[in-house]
């Protein structure tokens, strides 16, 4: 009664208005779904049942996938069991498909060299003495820990794994160094992680000399681990494990007394090192000092671009390239590896299991082919690191151990890759070796490719409907009910200015694509938009019929419509939330935007429209005739549009009674 | 017939859109239950005849296959059929889409023939092969799909039913629960006629455009029902009407708006339908758009002429309501009816007293001679 109608309706005009400006502004509007501008879409479901994690992780690979294929605003999502893949705009939405669909092979690549992150190397060439320094510290830091709690252990798994090949001779165990998540790495693993920063500066350091560079020339090779464990400094004692598989695996011409001996050595000199950090750095210089005699050129020379990631494009099984490390792992962790030597063809089966000392062990069996195979690759490996690598990334680099005969075959087929796995770590591995990228087999289920001119003609059609539609709802309003038509015309242009803001905020937080079946959800909306209105101009018009005087007779008529209008909106609010929640694909977004347009409407009519009328009812001209009503009660002629309060009979009498219920109906 | 003649007794001087406009209609909306059963009936049948001979025909959403659509430049339908005949075979439907399109569909194919045959339209109607846009639904999707949406279909009736009789009353909730699914039957039906006659099938469109109209359909009952219950308050306590002819007046009352809103709501579909599907070709649009204004129009109808007589009938049969049909049958001077209703209006606005009596009848429950004498 006393309330004041001008704040709320200001607040919702302006509301609408900044919403609008607010996206001219930033100059964004709503995402267009693919059918509206072009583009592709897949539904890809398992062929079998599986867990939803599964599904999740399936979704992951396929997210990476469609990013590492350059495709803008993709939309991947998990609905029931099956995932949707929605690419708009796509250029070429063959080739991308293509990519989702081939589940992409398993590659066995050995490991050339390890290369420091793309940043780092960035950072060192700017200013080559002083950040170079730090690379080797920053890179021994993030490692050092685990290198630390691994240094006990270390010395088990490296003498003593041989040991239990020996046992069970029909195994020869591959030391894992990595594995997919990052915490598991540390014991066996520990090794190569201390040593992937001191060989990855070494590599740095000696340039373009291809990795084998360590084995071929081992008078350069030797200084380089020793200076490089020395460089490592804060983690002395792991710089001890650290050069063990190094040299191992760099040297193989030198047999294991050498390798052992190495370490020791280096150890040394790293128990030296530790004492100050100068010292340290004074190894890095030493590098620096010998790698003239392999690259001349200072620092700067180097070109960065040959140790870039290679692209998917150019991720050929031919082809000598840098991959990175599972993403789990620190990032500063990129491999050089060799051409591809097998594929995931050679696995026949891979399975998770414990080992007698009660870690996680993937256990492999390969056929018949995969079997020679990889004892080729094996013996040409041994104890060098062989990657296995999955979609341009490296889940797991090996070392390849070699049996007490010193020898690395493999001849029964069956493999174990041990490690400081965890259950899940052992599960993610051996699924990757069984099903190559994607961990289950999937199949397209519904495929849609929209050409951009066909998206383009039904966002056009869209559009044009929609205009004309809305233009032929308030022309009709307007003849209808004259001076409240501009009402009802006025509100219309305040929902759409808000429906546009709200929709393209979501759009650019949430990435809401406006769709067709939600275009059409909205253009549908208008009939139960307009509704609310004719419903409230109704139930004034009964009032004013039936005496009531002009104000009154709005906030009476407001009261009842408003209860009509939520029940009725709220019907259409839940059947809308049901399909939603229960369905796939353009069903959700049509329902989608019928929840948001009946919700609005709510919002339009309670803070909108009754107080436009409300305003308006204060006004004299505005009478009963301003809205076509000529045969008003003589109660409201005679009080002549004054606002008496005249009070409705309160059903005592039955003749009142009857003209009161029949000529509006009070609640 | 006879509703007429009351009319033009209590406002003898207004047209029938000066008494639409104003509210003072007064049609026999629950009497007339056998009319509105017949109309409805005959809709019902021939479309579940339809159905069950013919059944309905499914787009490739629902049964799986390969759909290609693109611009027609130089293609014509018997060249597209020489050029896609070598590769998926000649059994393909194609047609032409608005002015300018082509569409061709055909049987199961997998990926690389999909592409092949894109590129053979390509090339052989001259456009670019990304202009050609393709649908592939696996076989097993659509079953997913069509299981997908009767879930929903369920959940949403026992969802919205519960939503009605909280909100108001069980037997609402039936009488609206009826009506739609009477909009079902015929939207069905018709479809199944359509889809023999004219080839049009059942796609995604379709069934979210059905979905739409159960909910507008709920939508208008409700604002109808909403009326009912609020007179049925005051009549309840007064005596002074029977349950019929509460519905009845609220009917009337909100006759015109019923109207309007669905005129509305017809406007911005006929608008897609016209425009978007004929003119400019947009066949989606064209599928919503049908549909839409199909369902918009049985729903309109069934709200008024299914849900409120069965609404009456379930009411009619409460002791409250019966008490005061008895008392009214019994005649004496509280007989008050719709037309008395209305003319009371029209006389409050025009200061003339001048009641009409008549009797009230029931569905059902009316003796023939008392029908007969209403009839002047």
């Amino acid at each position: 009664m006393k309330r004041n109608p001008v704040i709320p309706l200001v607040l919702v005009v302006l509301a609408a208005i900044g919403g609008v400006l607010g996206t001219v502004f930033t100059s964004s509007s709503p995402l267009l779904g693919l059918d509206l501008q072009g583009g592709a879409s897949v539904v890809l479901r398992p062929t079998k049942n599986v867990k939803p994690d599964v599904l999740d992780r399936t979704i992951g690979i396929i997210r990476s996938r469609v990013d590492s294929s350059g495709v803008a605003e993709a939309d991947i999502t998990r609905q029931g069991d099956s995932i949707v893949v929605q690419l708009p705009g796509v250029k070429d939405p063959d080739r991308i498909l293509r990519i989702l669909q081939t589940t992409a092979e398993l590659r066995f690549r050995p490991v050339l060299g390890d290369i420091p992150s793309e940043d780092e190397l960035k950072a060192a060439l700017a200013t080559p003495t002083t950040k170079l320094g730090s690379v080797t510290k920053t890179v021994t830091i993030t490692t050092a820990p685990k290198a630390g709690t691994a240094t006990t252990k270390v010395g088990s798994p490296t003498t003593g794994a041989p040991a239990t090949t020996s046992a069970a001779s029909v195994t020869t165990v591959v030391t894992a160094t990595t594995v997919v998540a990052a915490t598991s790495i540390v014991a066996t693993t520990a090794p190569a992680a201390v040593v992937a920063p001191a060989a990855g500066f070494n590599h740095f350091a000696i340039g373009n000399q291809a990795a084998d560079s360590a084995a071929a020339t081992p008078t350069t090779a030797a200084p380089a681990p020793t200076t490089a464990a020395a460089s490592a400094s804060t983690a002395a004692a792991t710089a001890s494990t650290a050069a063990s598989p190094t040299t191992a695996a760099a040297s193989p011409t030198t047999a294991a007394g050498t390798a052992t001996a190495a370490p020791t050595t280096a150890a040394g000199t790293a128990t030296t090192a530790v004492k100050s950090a100068t010292t340290a750095l004074a190894s890095v210089t030493t590098i620096k000092g010998s790698a003239p005699t392999t690259v001349p050129a200072a620092a700067p020379a180097f070109d960065l671009s040959q140790y870039n990631t290679t692209s998917r494009e150019k991720d050929t099984p031919e082809a000598v390239v840098i991959l990175p490390k599972d993403k789990a792992l620190p990032s500063s962790l990129r491999l050089q590896l060799g051409p591809v030597a097998l594929t995931g063809a050679i696995v026949k089966d891979a399975t998770p299991s414990i080992s007698q000392s009660g870690s996680w062990q993937v256990d492999i069996e390969l056929n018949g082919r995969g079997t020679t195979g990889f004892n080729k690759l094996a013996q040409d490996n041994c104890r060098k690191r062989v990657a296995i690598v999955l979609d341009g990334v490296v889940v797991s680099d090996p070392v390849i151990n070699a049996d007490q005969s010193g020898t690395c075959s493999f001849p029964s087929g069956r493999v174990q890759i041990t490690g400081n796995f965890s259950e899940s770590d052992a599960r993610g591995l051996s699924t990757a070796l069984r099903f190559g990228s994607l961990p289950v087999e999937l199949i397209p289920q519904q495929k849609q490719v929209v050409s951009p001119t066909l998206g383009r003609d039904s966002l056009r059609a869209g559009i044009l409907s929609g205009i004309i539609g809305l233009a032929l709802v308030a022309l009709y309003m307007l003849v209808y009910y004259r001076l409240l038509g501009l009402v009802v015309v006025s509100g219309l242009l305040v929902s759409v200015g808000l429906l546009w803001s709200i929709v393209t905020f979501l759009s650019a937080k949430q990435g809401l694509a406006l769709s067709l079946s939600g275009a059409v959800g909205i253009i549908v909306s208008v009939g139960v938009t307009v509704d609310s209105y004719v419903v409230f101009f109704e139930r004034i018009r009964d009032e004013i019929r039936s005496g009531k005087p002009m104000v009154s007779s709005v906030e009476r008529g407001f009261k009842s419509a408003w209860r009509t209008i939520l029940a009725a909106d709220l019907t259409s609010f839940i059947g809308a939330l049901v399909l939603y929640l229960l369905t796939v694909g353009s069903v959700r977004g049509f329902a989608f935007f019928l929840m948001l347009s009946t919700a609005l409407d709510l919002v339009v009519t309670y803070f909108f429209t009754r107080n436009l009328v409300a305003i308006l009812a204060r006004r004299k001209s505005f009478t009963g005739r301003s809205l076509g009503i000529y045969n008003q009660a003589p109660a409201a002629v005679a009080a002549g549009g004054v606002t008496t309060g005249v009070l409705r009979p309160t059903g005592t009498k039955p003749a009142s009674q009857i003209s009161a219920s029949t000529s509006g109906g009070q609640s | 017939m006879s509703a007429l003649t009351i009319e033009e007794v209590s406002t003898p001087t207004h047209s029938l859109w000066y008494r639409l406009y104003n509210g003072e209609t007064n049609i026999e909306f629950v009497r007339r239950w056998k009319r509105w059963l017949l109309i409805s009936g005959t809709f019902i049948v021939i479309g579940l005849l339809t159905l069950l001979t013919a059944g309905l025909k499914l787009g490739i959403d629902f049964k799986g296959g390969t759909a290609w659509e693109m611009p027609r430049g130089t293609l014509s339908v018997e060249k597209a059929r020489d050029v896609v005949g070598p590769i998926v075979g000649r059994n393909v439907v194609i047609q032409t889409v608005g002015t300018d399109a082509i569409r061709i569909r055909g049987g199961k194919t997998d990926g690389p023939k999909q592409e092949k045959v894109a590129a053979a339209l390509a090339k052989a109607a001259g456009v670019k092969q990304k202009d050609v846009s393709v649908t592939f639904v696996g076989p097993s999707w659509g079953k997913d799909v069509s299981n997908k949406a009767r879930t929903a279909l369920v959940w949403f009736f026992v969802v919205i039913s519960a939503y009605i009789a909280l909100r108001f009353q069980w037997k609402m909730a039936i009488a609206a629960l009826i009506a739609v699914i009477h909009d079902v039957l015929i939207t069905v039906g018709i479809y199944a006629l359509v889809g023999k006659l004219f080839g049009v099938e059942v796609t995604p469109a379709t069934v979210i455009a059905f979905l739409t109209i159960l909910g507008f359909s709920l939508y208008d009952t409700i604002v109808v029902f909403d009326k009912v219950a609020e007179n049925e308050k005051t009549f309840a306590a007064s005596g002074k009407l029977a349950y019929i002819d509460v519905v009845n007046l609220s009917m009337n009352q909100v006759l015109m708006r019923s109207l309007n809103t669905s005129f509305i709501a017809v406007l911005p579909v006929l608008s897609m339908l016209v425009l978007g599907a004929w003119v400019l070709g947009a066949t989606t649009i064209g599928d919503f758009a049908l549909a839409l204004f199909i369902g918009l129009l049985t729903g309109a109808y069934s709200s008024i002429f299914v849900a409120s007589p069965i609404l009456a009938y379930l009411k009619e049969r409460e002791e409250v309501w019966g008490v005061i049909r008895k008392k009214l049958l019994r005649g004496g001077e509280g007989v008050v009816t719709a037309e008395m209703g209305a003319a009371a209006r029209s006389n409050v606005a025009t200061g003339v007293v001048d009641a009409v009596n008549s009797t009230t009848i029931f569905p059902g429950t009316a003796p023939r001679g008392r029908k007969q004498g209403r009839v002047r």
